[in-house]
């Protein structure tokens, strides 16, 4: 019988279990399981205005919903509100372009912040996109396969990752043109579970088991100790009980809200 | 990318000269598994409300006030979290003003005769110390959300919430970045009574198998019993886990 390690597998691919730290989640982040498909939609009305571009950044022209900057260039940032480890599959920018000489340029950021004593502000890009020529409103699609990690860097000097507030958001820039506008984003992301470890926790679970990296997961996620004597079992039947324990302990049921 | 060199040097030029529009963030933390210490919730100054003249700066991310002003963020963790800590980060270069960020909970009683109040906790000042800074602090607090039994207002009638607040005086010298929040599910106490006949309140496994019931992913095997000590087959384990993480609709 395997059907223990079977429940450990299909536990960890559908409540990804990552020990990392996380940022908060927005809406369709919500989602369980790793296939792909969960979509956050990130509308022009998150995108907040920076600069001289505030005030001027209103809806409703040329349509409902998009946004254009009045007789401004336009810079704004929206966050990007996804959990640890999560694989961004790609984004949708939706958008109008009816200028034959200025664009609108979309990305995503990842905000390096050490806030400690002398702060260090970094930025990497990912999936630059200018429009260009085709007039009228249109989508682009960007395909991505960026891991979201919120973690400061190795090799940052002096800065505990606790310290760090590392962060993704999406950057809009529209240049001075009333016949730009933009609509929103919609990225497409997929949970993952976390890689393996290099050593084993469970003398019975070697870094060869089929289950190995699933099995650490749920180690990680404080959802099993094993079974005693530095082992897990893996080949031991599952009773209710225990089955009852692990998702129980996984999910944290069940609070009453009332 | 010259555009982007140009957005940079523009930001960090009209800083102080005006004010932002805020955009609301959405947030539930709620996303990640397990029990394990450690889950990170970042609230950034820009998902703070309050009056108007919340301003980024002096550097990127952070905000100052124009006027002497208190601003607020909901806390969006699930029921029942054990909040374990939060770190503030803030710059104060002024000697004569501070900054104070605290936690507090939200007592509201929603019905035709509101009684709000609220129950403080963790509360920070700065003092002194100049520049760029964090604070940690330490708060071992289980999230409820429901109000208080006393009072005459029924749980079905609260809308209890947690929120940070930051108090700022009216000095670009005292910035706030945000707060990030450590977090890590539990599982709920056992009730009192038993739901199944051979799950007594003695069984090792009577806590989380309750769980279960009040998550209603379990009905047990029939005639009033869970049978603990039955095998799981595959076929109900796909039950289980499909029933408990609501798996799978397309949205495609």
């Amino acid at each position: 019988m395997r059907l223990r390690t079977a429940f450990a597998v299909c536990l960890t691919l559908a409540a990804l279990c990552l020990p990392l730290a996380a940022q908060p989640s927005g809406g369709g982040a919500d989602e369980f399981g790793t296939t792909d498909g969960n979509d956050l939609w990130i509308p022009a009305s998150q995108f907040v205005a920076e600069g001289s571009a505030v005030g001027h950044w209103l809806t409703g022209l040329p349509a409902t919903d998009y946004y254009i900057g009045i007789n401004s260039h336009v810079y704004a940032l929206a966050p990007v509100a996804l959990p640890q480890g999560a694989l961004v599959d790609g984004w949708d920018v939706m958008y109008y372009d009816n200028s034959a000489t200025n664009d609108i340029q979309v990305e995503l950021v990842k905000t390096y912040g050490d806030t400690t004593n002398a702060p260090t502000i970094a930025f990497s890009y990912f999936g630059n996109f200018v429009s260009s020529g085709t007039p009228g409103y249109a989508t682009h699609h960007q395909a991505s396969g960026h891991t979201i990690d919120l973690r400061e860097p190795a090799p940052a000097t002096s800065v505990t990752r606790d310290q760090a507030v590392d962060s993704y958001r999406f950057y809009l820039s529209m240049q001075n043109d009333n016949n730009l506008a933009f609509r929103g984003v919609r990225l497409t992301w997929h949970r993952q579970v976390s890689p393996a470890p290099a050593s084993p926790t469970f003398n019975d679970v070697p870094v060869s088991d089929p289950a190995f990296q699933y099995v650490e997961a749920l180690v990680a996620s404080g959802i099993t100790a094993g079974c005693g004597s530095g082992n897990f079992c893996p080949n031991a039947s599952l009773t209710r009980r225990q089955m009852a324990v692990f998702l129980a302990k996984a999910l944290g049921l069940h609070w009453p809200s009332r | 990318m010259r555009v982007r060199k140009a957005w940079i040097v523009s930001c960090f030029a009209v800083f102080f000269a005006i004010s932002a529009t805020l955009a609301a963030q959405t947030s539930d933390g709620s996303d990640n598994f397990g029990t394990t210490d450690g889950i990170d919730l970042w609230i950034p100054a820009s998902s703070f409300t309050g009056p108007a003249g919340w301003i980024e700066g002096p550097a990127f991310g952070y905000f100052y006030s124009t006027a002497e002003a208190s601003y607020h963020a909901v806390v969006p963790l699930p029921q029942g979290a054990l909040l374990d800590s939060w770190r503030a980060f803030f710059y104060d270069g002024s000697g004569t003003n501070n900054f104070t960020v605290g936690l507090v909970k939200w007592l509201d009683d929603t019905t035709a005769n509101p009684t709000p109040g609220n129950q403080g906790f963790g509360v920070f000042t700065s003092s002194g110390t100049p520049g760029y800074n964090n604070h940690h602090q330490v708060e071992n607090l289980t999230i409820d959300l429901r109000e208080p039994s006393s009072g005459g207002v029924t749980r079905a009638e609260a809308a209890d919430f947690y929120s940070f607040y930051v108090v700022m005086p009216t000095d670009f010298q005292v910035a706030f970045k945000g707060v990030r929040v450590v977090w890590h599910r539990q599982v709920s106490p056992a009730p009192a009574t038993a739901t199944f006949n051979d799950v007594p309140t003695t069984d090792p496994g009577f806590q989380y198998i309750e769980a279960l019931v009040a998550s209603g992913i379990t009905a047990g095997c029939g005639n009033g019993g869970y049978c603990p000590d039955a095998t799981l087959t595959r076929r109900q384990m796909a039950i289980f886990l499909s029933k408990a993480l609501g798996l799978h609709w397309p949205n495609r």
